[in-house]
């Protein structure tokens, strides 16, 4: 993406927004802020500015570590899933109603 | 009886009858009288330039913002985490601009199942929107679920030929359950009339 791309998610008419800074705030997180004429707004009291390439790189490890958490939290869905499942057969209840008890989204192994 | 003044821009033509001289063209520069209120009033200057008040102008601006990446724990209490922000000039020397405005808000929520979980966001004080995951244990994930809403605002006004900047906080809040909130973008897009 380049500086003049709008981000992800938001589109509009905010690729005329010509003026863009980038920052990071206190709590570790970064933004960023465009303008159709410069200072017309500003950034959080707490940021600190920093480059587009900064900004580019600490967003993509901020989002690969949600990308983790959630990954983790699937994880031990699944692991949840699979043992209620074994379970439910070792007491003799039926594949298909054992499946459906333990959670098994449709059409899933 | 009653007396009829008559100023330069008035001559007597070589008939005898009275003429009003107006000059079209005066050069171009700012309006040289008082601002009207109320009225379209025509003026004639010392050169017998002619005159009208100056004409309605519209401006626009726009800006945008974004923050967060790490997934933050949605507060009990609303509590503002970004602020929509925007400085607005207004385009008329002569007239007080009304200002509209655009104040659109999208916040990526994290919504884990089995504790009844949930969250929501405010602009300017106004809910938005509340978000619940009412599914089981075991159910399913909210993650990265999110709703691009708009705030109008028409209330605001610029006086002539000066600026304002117009605010907008953005809180979360209504957390339980373990909510997380992510990135928060939002935009503004202002629309100033004046003379209208």
């Amino acid at each position: 993406m380049d500086d003049t791309t709008p981000p992800e998610g938001f589109r509009g008419d905010r690729a005329a927004l010509e003026h863009v800074r980038y920052f990071r705030t206190g709590t570790g997180s970064v933004g960023e802020v465009a303008e159709s004429a410069a200072g017309i707004s500003s950034l959080p009291d707490d940021a600190v500015e920093i480059t587009a390439r900064q900004y580019r790189r600490e967003l993509a490890g901020l989002r690969a570590g949600t990308e983790r958490l959630l990954a983790d939290l699937r994880a031990q869905d699944e692991e949840r899933i699979r043992g209620d499942h074994e379970a439910l057969r070792a007491a003799g209840i039926p594949e298909g109603l054992a499946r459906r008890l333990a959670g098994y989204p449709a059409g899933e192994e | 009886m009653p007396q009829v003044c008559v100023g330069p821009e008035f001559t007597v033509d070589p008939n005898g009858r009275l003429r009003l001289d107006l000059c079209g063209g005066p050069a171009e520069q700012a309006w040289p009288y008082a601002c009207p209120t109320s009225s379209n009033p025509l003026r004639i200057d010392p050169n017998c330039g002619l005159w009208v008040p100056p004409y309605a102008k519209a401006g626009r601006a726009s800006a945008s913002g974004t923050s967060g990446g790490a997934l933050v724990t949605v507060p009990a209490g609303f509590t503002e985490v970004a602020q929509a922000e925007i400085e607005v000039q207004n385009p008329s020397d002569c007239y007080t601009a009304i200002v509209v405005q655009w104040i659109q808000v999208d916040v990526d929520f994290y919504l884990p199942p089995g504790t009844d979980s949930r969250a929501g966001f405010r602009i300017n004080g106004n809910s938005m929107m509340a978000l619940e995951n009412s599914s089981p244990a075991g159910g399913t994930q909210e993650t990265g679920v999110h709703w691009d809403l708009h705030q109008t605002l028409v209330s605001g006004t610029i006086p002539a030929g000066g600026s304002n900047t117009f605010t907008s906080p953005i809180d979360v809040g209504s957390g339980q359950g373990g909510a997380q909130y992510g990135e928060i973008r939002w935009q503004m897009r202002v629309l100033a009339l004046a003379g209208l």
